[in-house]
């Protein structure tokens, strides 16, 4: 492994890479700050400024604009409560309190100095863990693939927002946008409405766009609020030992924590931050200081969800399964680049792989000098008026699509989203698992198909293929257990709460 | 008379409600309906050998529980449903967001491969700007002009893409 990590370094380290690096993980800390493009949306943007890029390039700028935005979020949390996307709506709870209370700067050196523990931690995993996953992977069957997929999409549609119906609902209706277009099995046309743009099926970027940037726009220009908060000054960025001590173990417990619940299908930076809060809570011996300004509220959550946004790179390296939606718009990307994602990826191109691990580690380098020291300068952006902030997205957004295929075609289809994904969050609908039903629709179609043509047409064959039956079970399972009433109402409890 | 117009406003209202409260599931009846509608042109195939049709019925039948679902669920009250049609009714200015932002890409989308990224930007970002809520006249024109070339420079002489200025 060293060695494979060093000639990761290798890579990472050559000028260009290391350009993209920097220029991804700013744009990721640019993301997270701004409350309202959260890294789906930033992701998506970004997307089309990758074309001209080279693959191993464009990945480690994407990656490093995902987990750059959970460092990023964390700031606008401890400064003004406002958390600049979901994974860091916890550390708002400790970080504004521990701010109120004249410890802004030691709020944000705990959160950064989590974070880069976390990444380090979750480097290492990635680097151990995905080979011995890949070569697990090589044996999976049409079967497994199958059922590992359900079994990614119910994880999705049960950890995602709101109800698991509509959830669901959306994720079908993913999988229904992803197989438009020519049946590779038979070569029919299908839902294409007789349009030739259609025929190749709908591009990712014009889905991306539409469903998490303009939509998100439209919706935020209609809730816009005016309210200037007031700033949290910044005094010394020294711990004390005693804010230290409490830190320590809380940041290596969230590391763990967040790595294990990344790598899991439907996990995220999200979940791991509100399970490690939950945690640091329920094992404090003063469980009453948390909300009022404890160190372990902002070591745990932000050492979990930094953790988790790097492990859930390990399904895609390894399965070329995304375990999240911004995860399914990275392989997208990889797609685009010529790059299957999967278990062939560490083999066939391990200056990709391993270029890519090494980065993140430098990436989390990159980002602790970015985000202390130049911490004020964040603040500052905050102040840019969403009257010259959003139209400049708007026509970045329309030039990306529009340069994807040269086609005007695939701007209007962003709008088109733009205009569904609107509708569907009035509706309280999650788009999210949308967009992984989308991206693994066709992964799905071509294994079950694959599936039944081995078997001669026999639908045991998912349950007497031992790995696919294991699967399919933790499927149903888990199904079973989002729809349980308990757990129904503990989950609208908890995104009640993380929305207000 | 002043009575009966009464019941009548306040059974359309209503009725308006009712249908915003249903409109989640109204919307995956409507699609699941659709999928199973466009499925019909596809073959079926048998499990030994799957056609074209079998997922996309497979996905309508999904779509048609989740609708089912949705109507019969208890959290199905507090949806955004009802508040969307109290919404709806205030003034058509709510809409202007939704009209103005994709107006504006689509703008872009049709003047880009006519008069090239540089103008097609400009108008975009006008529009955007005055959607977005900026109403001063000289900064939105300075601001569209200096952003449309900052855009369009990025685009074409570092990124390489092979778009027209003009």
């Amino acid at each position: 492994m060293l060695d494979n990590l060093l000639f990761g370094f290798g890579v990472a380290l050559s000028w260009s890479n290391l350009a993209f690096c920097f220029v991804g993980v700013t744009a990721g800390t640019l993301i997270g700050v701004l409350p309202g493009i959260g890294p789906l949306a930033g992701v998506a943007l970004l997307l089309p400024l990758t074309y001209s890029l080279p693959p191993i390039g464009a990945i480690i700028m994407l990656a490093g604009m995902y987990y750059g935005a959970q460092y990023g979020g964390s700031t606008t949390s401890i400064l003004l409560r406002l958390p600049g996307d979901s994974s860091s709506v916890v550390t708002a709870l400790d970080g504004y309190a521990m701010a109120q209370r004249g410890r802004a700067g030691a709020a944000l050196t705990i959160a950064a100095l989590s974070s880069f523990v976390a990444g380090t931690l979750s480097t290492l995993l990635l680097a151990l863990a995905a080979p011995p996953l890949a070569a697990v992977a090589l044996s999976f069957g049409p079967a497994d693939y199958f059922s590992l997929v359900v079994l990614g999409l119910i994880a999705a549609a049960g950890l995602g927002h709101g109800s698991v119906a509509k959830s669901v609902a959306m994720v079908a209706l993913g999988l229904l946008l992803g197989i438009v277009g020519i049946d590779i099995t038979t070569g029919m046309l299908r839902f294409t409405l007789g349009l030739r743009e259609l025929e190749d099926g709908i591009d990712l970027v014009s889905v991306a766009i539409g469903l998490f940037g303009f939509s998100h726009i439209i919706f935020s220009l209609e809730e816009s609020r005016s309210e200037q908060r007031a700033v949290a000054p910044i005094h010394k960025l020294s711990l004390t030992r005693q804010e230290l001590r409490d830190s320590a173990l809380p940041t290596v417990r969230g590391s763990l924590l967040g790595s294990l619940l990344g790598v899991l299908p439907g996990g995220g930076a999200v979940l791991s931050s509100f399970v490690s809060y939950a945690l640091e809570k329920r094992i404090s011996k003063q469980p009453d200081a948390f909300g009022q300004g404890a160190a372990a509220g902002v070591a745990g959550p932000e050492s979990a969800n930094n953790a988790a946004a790097q492990t859930s790179f390990i399904p895609l390296l390894t399965l070329g399964i995304p375990p999240n939606a911004v995860i399914a718009l990275i392989g997208g990307a990889m797609v685009l680049q010529g790059i299957t994602p999967g278990p062939e990826v560490i083999d066939k191109q391990p200056a990709l792989f391993w270029g890519v691990v090494a980065s993140m580690w430098i990436g989390n380098l990159m980002l602790l000098l970015l985000n202390l020291p130049l911490v004020g300068l964040w603040v500052q952006l905050l102040k840019i008026p969403q009257t010259y902030l959003f139209p400049a997205v708007i026509l970045f957004a329309s030039i990306g699509v529009y340069s994807t295929n040269g086609r005007a075609f695939d701007v209007f289809l962003a709008a088109a989203f733009g205009v569904l994904g609107y509708g569907l969050l009035k509706l309280r609908f999650e788009p999210a698992p949308l967009m992984l039903g989308f991206v693994l629709g066709p992964l799905l179609e071509e294994n079950f198909k694959r599936a039944l043509l081995l078997s001669r047409g026999d639908l045991a064959v998912f349950v007497t293929e031992p790995k696919s039956l294991v699967l399919l079970g933790l499927a149903t399972a888990l199904l079973c257990v989002f729809t349980l009433p308990s757990i129904a109402r503990r989950r609208h409890k908890v995104f009640a709460e993380s929305d207000n | 008379m002043a009575t009966g117009g009464t019941s009548t406003i306040s059974g359309a209202a209503g009725l308006a409600r009712r249908f915003w409260r249903h409109a989640d599931a109204l919307l995956l009846l409507l699609l699941g309906l659709l999928v199973l509608l466009g499925s019909r042109s596809l073959a079926f195939g048998d499990l030994q050998n799957p056609g074209p049709g079998l997922f996309p019925i497979c996905i309508a039948m999904i779509l048609l529980m989740a609708a089912a679902v949705t109507v019969a669920t208890p959290l199905h009250g507090t949806s955004a449903g009802a508040e969307t049609g109290h919404r709806a009714k205030e003034t058509l200015a709510r809409f202007l967001p939704l009209v103005g932002i994709t107006g504006a890409s689509c703008l872009f989308a049709l003047l880009a491969p006519r008069v090239g990224l540089l103008a097609a930007s400009l108008a975009c970002v006008l529009v955007a700007t005055v959607v977005c809520g900026n109403r001063h006249p000289i900064r939105v024109l300075l601001f569209s002009v200096l952003l449309a070339l900052a855009t369009a420079g990025l685009f074409i002489e570092i990124l390489r893409l092979p778009f027209p200025y003009f």
